[in-house]
This record gives C-alpha cells, sequence and structure tokens, in this order.
C-alpha cells in the first residue's frame, strides 16, 4: 500500500501533472495561430459574437457569466467554439437579453474617447498660470531639486 | 530533374543557416551536386558557416550586373568538390535583387546541379519572396518555441499560397530533457500544431556553435555529434530513404526514475 | 574558357624575401585571378613554402561542372543582360562612382553617382543618402562651413524632395547648396520648382568632370576617416585612404592605391582598372581578401604572432606582402626599373 503512495509522490513532487509550461505553451499557440490563420479582425470577431448572442438569446435565456467564444485550430483546420450556458427556455413574449456588459462597455470607451479631447485640453491650460512660478523658483535655486527636503 | 528547396523560418535565430550548411554539405557528400545559395543580401552568412569567407571574388548581383560569369562566382569548397556556394552580396539590401532575377540564376544553375538549397533570409518581405520565387519545394526551420512556431505557421500558409506544395519540417534545438519535464514543447506538439511531414529533429547540441566558430559544418566531423547525425539523417530522408526518427531521450534525471523504479516496479 | 584567361595563380609561391631579412609573409593562396578563373581555392590548404606541385591538382579537382553544360548557363544570363544595357549608358560605365567631393577652381563640387539605371554599380537614393552621410561625418575636417556646393547630379532622376533632402544634410554641415547641374529635365525642372539655381547639360559635358575612361588619368584620392563596417562599400576612381578601421564584410575599391591608416579587415581590391602596380598598405594587414588588379589573394590560415605595417603589391608570382620599411627600401628608394621587375 505504501510503495505507490511514496510512487505517486515523486511524481507529484518531481516530474509531475501538474500544469507545465509545456501545456501553456500549447494552449497559447493554438488559440494564437487560429486567429493568425483565419485573418479575423477583433473588430470583426466581436461583431460576430454579438450577433450570434442575440440569435440566441432569442430563444433561451443564457449566462453571460460563463459564455466562452473562442477559435481553435487542428489539423490546420480553424473552428469557431461557443460555449453558450443556457439558464432555461425563454417564456413566450418576453423580451430577449441583450448583451449588456460587452454593448455598454464599448459605448463607454467611445465616450471617454470623446471626451477625452477636450478634458486633455483642459488639464493642459488650467495648471499653465500656477505652474512658472514654482518652476522657476525650483530650478533657479535648487537645480538638484532637493528644495524640497530642504525647506 | 534538380530539386529546387528553399530554407525556410520566418523567425530569425532558428538555425536556418546551420540547416542549409550541413544539408547542402551532407547531400554533396552522398554524392549529389549540390549548390547552396545565400540569398540574405545585406547579411550574409552561409559563407561563414562553411568556412568560405575569405573566398569569395564575386557575389550573385556580379552575375546579375554581367560583371562575371556564374561560374566565377560560385565558390567551390575544397573540401567537397560537389558543393557550391553562390554568395550573396554584403553591401547591397534585400530590394536590390527581383524574384524574376533569383529564378534566372536557379535555373541556370539546375543544369549543372541537382540540388539547390536557397538560404532564406529571415522575415517575410522582399528577400522572402526572392528566396521563395524558384523554389518547387520549401523546408521549414523551427525550433520549440512559441514565437518560432507561430512564425513557422505564418511562412507555411505564405508557401502554400505561392504554390509551394511539399513543405517539409525541421525541428532545431530540441531539448529532450526538458521536453521530459514538461517545459518543452515535443516533437509531437510543434509537428500536431503545424501539421506538415516532419524531415527530422536536431537536438540542441554545443558542437554546433564549435563547427560554427571552425567553419566546418558537424557533417564533416570524423565522429559524428548527435546533432551531425541527426543532420546525417534528415539528408536520407530527404532523398527518400526511409530512416526512423533518432531516439533522442537521453537518461534523463537518472536518479529519480532509478528511485522511481525502486518503489514501482 | 577563352584564350585570354590567365592561368592559375600557383598558391604556394608567395613566399619571398625582401632584403635578406625574411620578415614578408604569405598571403595564403590565391583564389583566382579575377579576370576569368574561376576560384580554385581549396578550403584547408595550407600554404607551404616552395611547394610548387599543387597548383595543377588544384585546378582538376575544382572541375566538377562539365564544360557544356557551364557554357549553356553562362550564355543564358549574358544574353538576358544585353538587353538591359542601354547605349547611353556608356559614358557612365564606370563601376566605381559613388557620392564625391570634389574641389575644382576654389569651388566645392559634389558629384553624385549616375541614374541607377543606367550604371553598373547603381547606387539608389537611399544609399546615396548613406554616402552623403559617410563623406560628409568622414570629411567634416576639411569642408570649410559656408562653402558654396555645386551638385553635379549626372543623369540622376531627382525629385524636389530629394533635393531639398540633399539640401538638409548638406545644411547640417553648414554648406549651401549654391547650383545644381543636370542632364535631367526632370531634375531641372525639379530643382527650379524647389527653388535652387539649376544649369541642364547635355549628357556628356559636366562641369570640370570629363568622364576618365579606366586606365587613364586618375582622380584626387578620396580622403575618409571613419571605420568601415560590414555591408559598407567605398568605390573611387583613384587612391582611397581610409583613417579608420575597415572591418570584415567591408570593401574598398579603388583604381590607384589603398590605404588604410587601421585595420584592414575586410576586401581590398587595389587597381581595380587594371593597374598591377597599385598597392595596398595598412598598419595592420589582416585583410578578408586582398585584390590587385585582376590578382587574388586571401590571408593564410594562422596570422601572424605580430602585425606590422604592411604592403601587398604584385610580384612576378602574384599578391605578396611585405613589411613596410623594407618594402620602401626595396621598392621605392629603388630606380624605378626595379619596381616591374
Amino acid at each position: 500500500m505504501t510503495i505507490p503512495v511514496i510512487s505517486d509522490l515523486i511524481d507529484r513532487l518531481f516530474s509531475g501533472r501538474t500544469q507545465h509550461s509545456r501545456d501553456d505553451v500549447k494552449r497559447r499557440l493554438q488559440i494564437v495561430l487560429a486567429h493568425d490563420r483565419l485573418d479575423l479582425d477583433p473588430q470583426t470577431l466581436e461583431r460576430m459574437r454579438q450577433e450570434i448572442i442575440q440569435v440566441v438569446s432569442r430563444y433561451v435565456e443564457i449566462d453571460f457569466e460563463t459564455l466562452e467564444f473562442s477559435l481553435e485550430t487542428d489539423q490546420r483546420v480553424t473552428a469557431l467554439i461557443a460555449n453558450v450556458p443556457i439558464r432555461r427556455m425563454r417564456p413566450p413574449n418576453t423580451a430577449p437579453d441583450r448583451p449588456i456588459d460587452a454593448e455598454l462597455e464599448a459605448a463607454d470607451i467611445e465616450l471617454d474617447l470623446s471626451d477625452g479631447d477636450i478634458l486633455l485640453r483642459d488639464e493642459t491650460e488650467e495648471p499653465t498660470p500656477t505652474l512658472p512660478r514654482s518652476k522657476e523658483f525650483v530650478v533657479i535655486d535648487d537645480p538638484d531639486g532637493r528644495h524640497d527636503k530642504a525647506f | 530533374m534538380s530539386r529546387i528547396i528553399v530554407m525556410t523560418s520566418g523567425k530569425g535565430g532558428v538555425g536556418k543557416t546551420t540547416c542549409t550548411a550541413n544539408l547542402g554539405m551532407a547531400l554533396a557528400k552522398s554524392g549529389q551536386r549540390v549548390a547552396v545559395i545565400d540569398a540574405d543580401f545585406g547579411l550574409r552568412n552561409l559563407d561563414l558557416l562553411l568556412g568560405l569567407e575569405n573566398r569569395i571574388v564575386y557575389t550573385a548581383i556580379d552575375v546579375l550586373a554581367g560583371e562575371c560569369r556564374l561560374d566565377q562566382a560560385l565558390v567551390k569548397d575544397k573540401r567537397q568538390p560537389n558543393l557550391a556556394l553562390l554568395p550573396a552580396a554584403q553591401n547591397r539590401s534585400k530590394e536590390s535583387i527581383k524574384p524574376e532575377q533569383m529564378q534566372r540564376l536557379v535555373k541556370a544553375l539546375t543544369k549543372v546541379y541537382n540540388f539547390i538549397l536557397i538560404d532564406s533570409p529571415a522575415g517575410i518581405e522582399m528577400g522572402f519572396r526572392n528566396a521563395i520565387a524558384p523554389a518547387r519545394e520549401a523546408i521549414i526551420v523551427t525550433t520549440p518555441e512559441i514565437s518560432a512556431v507561430r512564425d513557422a505557421d505564418r511562412v507555411i500558409g505564405l508557401l502554400e499560397a505561392n504554390d509551394i506544395k511539399a513543405v517539409r519540417l525541421i525541428i532545431n534545438r530540441l531539448r529532450p530533457a526538458m521536453v521530459e519535464a514538461g517545459q518543452m514543447m515535443s516533437v509531437k506538439d510543434v509537428q500536431g500544431i503545424l501539421s506538415i511531414p516532419l524531415l527530422g529533429v536536431i537536438p540542441d547540441d554545443e558542437q554546433v556553435i564549435v563547427s560554427t566558430n571552425k567553419g566546418e559544418p558537424l557533417i564533416l566531423e570524423e565522429k559524428l555529434s548527435l546533432a551531425g547525425m541527426a543532420f546525417a539523417n534528415v539528408t536520407l530522408r530527404l532523398q527518400g530513404e526511409k530512416v526512423p526518427l533518432m531516439d533522442l531521450s537521453a537518461p534523463p534525471e537518472g536518479f529519480l526514475t532509478r528511485l522511481k523504479r525502486l518503489f514501482d516496479p | 574558357m577563352t584564350a585570354g584567361n590567365r592561368p592559375m595563380i600557383s598558391d604556394s609561391s608567395y613566399y619571398m624575401q625582401i632584403g635578406n631579412t625574411g620578415h614578408t609573409r604569405d598571403t595564403g593562396d590565391a583564389a583566382a585571378d579575377a579576370n576569368g578563373n574561376r576560384l580554385e581555392v581549396g578550403a584547408g590548404d595550407q600554404i607551404y613554402h616552395g611547394v610548387s606541385a599543387e597548383s595543377a591538382e588544384l585546378i582538376d579537382d575544382g572541375e566538377p561542372i562539365d564544360i557544356e553544360a557551364t557554357e549553356d548557363f553562362i550564355l543564358e544570363i549574358e544574353s538576358n543582360l544585353d538587353d538591359a544595357e542601354s547605349p547611353e549608358t556608356k559614358s557612365e560605365n564606370n563601376p566605381n562612382l559613388q557620392v564625391q567631393f570634389k574641389s575644382d577652381r576654389g569651388r566645392l563640387l559634389l558629384l553624385l553617382p549616375p541614374d541607377p539605371d543606367n550604371s553598373r554599380n547603381p547606387v539608389n537614393s537611399e544609399e546615396l543618402r548613406h554616402q552623403l552621410r559617410q563623406r560628409l561625418d568622414a570629411s567634416e575636417r576639411f569642408l570649410q562651413p559656408h562653402t558654396p556646393v555645386h551638385m553635379i547630379a549626372r543623369d540622376r532622376l531627382l525629385d524636389s524632395r530629394q533635393i531639398q533632402d540633399i539640401d538638409d544634410m548638406l545644411g547640417t554641415a553648414n554648406l549651401p547648396l549654391k547650383r545644381i547641374y543636370t542632364s535631367r529635365r526632370q531634375t531641372a525642372v525639379a530643382a527650379a520648382t524647389a527653388g535652387y539655381s539649376v544649369e541642364q547639360q547635355t549628357a556628356l559635358s559636366y562641369l570640370g568632370q570629363t568622364q576618365t575612361p579606366s586606365g587613364q588619368v586618375l582622380e584626387e584620392p578620396l580622403y575618409l576617416q571613419y571605420t568601415l563596417r560590414s555591408g559598407v562599400e567605398v568605390r573611387h576612381s583613384g587612391t582611397i585612404i581610409i583613417l579608420g578601421d575597415t572591418n570584415p564584410g567591408s570593401s574598398i575599391v579603388a583604381e590607384g592605391d589603398i590605404f588604410v591608416w587601421g585595420r584592414l579587415r575586410g576586401v581590398a581590391h587595389a587597381g581595380s582598372g587594371g593597374n598591377i602596380d597599385c598597392r595596398i598598405m595598412a598598419l595592420y594587414m589582416q585583410p578578408t581578401q586582398l585584390r590587385i588588379a585582376d590578382k587574388v589573394a586571401r590571408s593564410p590560415e594562422q596570422p601572424p604572432a605580430q602585425y606590422r605595417p604592411e604592403v601587398a603589391y604584385v610580384g612576378p608570382e602574384g599578391i605578396r606582402i611585405a613589411v613596410a620599411d623594407e618594402f620602401a627600401q626595396v621598392y621605392l628608394n629603388a630606380p624605378m626599373a626595379q619596381d616591374n621587375a
């Protein structure tokens, strides 16, 4: 009885059945290559994802938390693998769920960007009146920047 | 009919030129007439690995410019008279030569040589396109690393798009102990991902650096190193012989296996 | 092979004593005479002094190609090249034309190489920039700031952006571009549009620059102060003086002599126009390959224990190397007759 246990221990300690970088690299490569070979840009992929979700959620309620989309490749053939966990069938006459998360995030990003221009300009304009004085002071009196510590 | 083979990898530094030098030398040793072409204009290296760097008088550019005849530019190897190198110019860029010119050079060489190996530069730009233009077969050199395999895959796709159907794989710098420990992709992993026929596996070997230092391909050693034997096998397979893959699994962590065998008979 | 070809240079006879001191060394085996014969040098043939039976054997086993087939493939290449050369290239056939500064009756001329399409040794626009940059850096000490530059563009096609670019580079050395001389209408128009003073000329008459057919009067020496790295090639229709090292992978091609005040490690070709009396001198002679006129030699496998300034020249048996001061005693201080002996 004890002998197999020790052997097992050695296995786990040294050569290990645990996750190895070899498995990591294989998994990463398979995903990367699937994308490379398909030459599909992320935007198109995302659009496809959205549309598939829309269609599916017309009929069933989807668990958005554990939803998975991935491209996999084997024998130089690439497949789209969608793992769409279903909570339950959709009761008739209810509006389908929308993949809110993704859309909202996307909208947020766009908002940020359009605001960004204005914000940036405001930021650069605002501090200018106050900055020069302190800057001049530091530079002239204490070129090494020890000013702060000294006073 | 001559076989025109481009050696390519996409990624740099995986050992294309080393493979070209050894394969060329090994084929010549086996009685084939071999011309190796350095297609890496501007960054030539094949001459160094073959130890022919100080014998170059003319380069492929001079031939194309009509400054010399093709046979004047071919550098014969004294150790192996069946082997000739057509050197690239070091002072030109890869844009200074066109795919048609490459095809013309190779076509001329096919009249005399029955194996023509083209050492492609890294990358997939002009130099690569020049190198593959005349080729009918390709050998992809890769290492069991994620970046090299990814680039190899891209290149395989490009070769297929350019109608080069016979594409075969050499896996270079394999470290069996690391594979065993699950820290490096195995031959099967890489081949499974790239899914092209395997021509051979070259183990990581310090002798490769030593041979590079000397300018003497491994295959010229009297007593072949492991990598040298691997190159010899690749050469046989390239000529259609069935040679089983070498068993590279060197006795790994001897102590542990012995310990395990002790407990688990 | 044609009758004009010279016989192989024997690889075994590069040993020669100058002035009884014995401080000469082998140049190694010869590669080929650059004019015709293929590279026959053996890998790892070590050169032994006074052995002379090897040259015949060299030619024999260096000949794996059956001659008939060889001629076939040569013909094809050449016939393809014939139609690529247009008749007007004749005047620009000197392959040694690179970017060059030259002073001419108080003016500073900037000579550009001919149009890449019409040249046997094309210099494309990127290389042109490199060369100009290098010339500016390397001869900085001699270029007086604010000297007006007259640019001889020959038949190069330049657009206004490229001209502006050249002007900017000259500007970094405080050299104003005063005038552009060109034989091409498009270049003239582009230069004029960009606001430069232009003179359009016929193809053959360049200001102070008549084409020297090779074998005649050489250009003034080209003096450069920088390190020649791998991939750099300096060509000049005269003598080249390098103040600096030349690394493996670089090459110097001069129609005259070559002086390297530094380490010569690359390829050096003196007398490229065919003048066999040209010489190559270096403080530290460790070349990849030496060529003088149509002779070729490479370094011996075993480098000498100690380097001294040396001179490479062509003796009766091919390229030889002698220690500089001894060479000077025998060759430079003696009557000319001995020079060609």
